[in-house]
């Protein structure tokens, strides 16, 4: 995704949160019954993303449940594509900060790379990145 | 999903493996909350008067249009023309009944995932009702994700006890699980799998 184009998108009101990729950490989360012995399980991942809140950095935790075909955690592990210290959109569903942290939740649309155009600042709009 | 979601599911898991009753019992008119919950509380007195074998799960719903109804799983059939004269008894008007199979519940369920309207706070969303049976309780369930693991672990390396410093802790969690995710940690354990007991303090600047 191009700079242009999450411009439009944010200008369009697509809710997303825009942050540096710091790590994933996927799960087989749930609960277990005391009682019964019985475990409710699904398998989630935890983003953690790096972005500018009122002036200072902060992270977001964003979290992502998965279709039901992915059942493993080694599944979910595998559509980490993500690297460190890169800039993504994240599209969520919603967000909200408690107790001093941000929390989101990852909808559908997913996650798309920014692409870095290394554009000079005041360099003409559509001018070539410099070599 | 929510601990009581869970503790509800699972309560449902216990009531029936085969096949359940649902009644949804609503008003003509709309009631206040808490006057609806007084008539609940009649009616559920008359229902197991009846029937002393009931048992069953309630769940309060609070309709946008309709103010709050009540939704009940039984694992039992019970007469409905009786149980109708005992709702208009206790000042019930529509009952409707349904069978519906066991692993169908999740239905009620999702009632309990809705934020919780300002006048139900501090309310039981859901119970259990009847003798003979224990019902899951939310203390009963155990929550298994990376959060809880690296709590359990700061809570033995910091030896907690109580509920003091409560923000402080979540804080101290929260840091410890940012490292975990981009350290690549074991959960609950430091580098190298250590415990955090035995790692150097410079590694815990934030503590």
């Amino acid at each position: 995704m191009t700079g242009a184009e999450l411009l439009k998108e944010v200008l369009q009101g697509v809710l997303l949160i825009v942050g540096e990729y710091r790590g994933s950490y996927a799960e087989m989360a749930g609960y277990v019954d005391k009682k019964s012995g019985n475990a409710i399980q699904y398998v989630r991942a935890t983003h953690v993303v790096e972005c500018s809140w009122h002036g200072h950095i902060d992270r977001v935790i964003i979290s992502e449940r998965f279709p039901e075909q992915i059942t493993t955690v080694e599944q979910a592990q595998a559509t980490f594509s993500y690297s460190r210290g890169r800039r993504y959109v994240f599209y969520i569903d919603w967000f909200k900060r408690e107790r001093g942290q941000t929390y989101a939740s990852l909808s559908g649309w997913g996650i798309e790379e920014i692409e870095d155009a290394r554009e000079a600042v005041g360099a003409p709009p559509g001018a070539p990145p410099p070599p | 999903m929510t601990k009581s979601k869970a503790a509800f599911l699972f309560a449902s898991q216990t009531l029936g493996k085969q096949r359940l009753f649902l009644w949804t019992f609503t008003f003509k008119d709309l009631l206040a909350v808490k006057e609806t919950r007084k008539r609940w509380n009649h009616l559920l007195t008359l229902l197991v008067r009846t029937w002393p074998q009931l048992q069953g799960l309630r769940v309060f719903e609070l309709h946008e249009e309709h103010g709050l109804h009540v939704h009940l799983v039984t694992n039992q059939f019970i007469d409905v023309n009786r149980a109708r004269q005992l709702a208009m008894q206790a000042g019930w008007g529509r009952i409707h009944v349904t069978s519906m199979k066991s692993e169908h519940v999740g239905y009620l369920a999702k009632y309990l995932s809705k934020e919780r309207p300002e006048c139900l706070y501090r309310w039981r969303l859901w119970a259990g009702f009847g003798r003979g049976w224990e019902w899951t309780k939310v203390k009963d369930v155990v929550r298994e994700t990376l959060f809880s693991r690296v709590y359990r672990a700061c809570k033995e390396w910091k030896r907690w006890e109580g509920r003091g410093d409560f923000f402080k802790r979540m804080a101290l969690v929260r840091q410890m699980m940012f490292m975990t995710i981009e350290r690549g940690w074991i959960p609950g354990h430091g580098p190298a799998g250590l415990p955090y007991a035995a790692l150097d303090k410079s590694e815990f600047w934030f503590c």
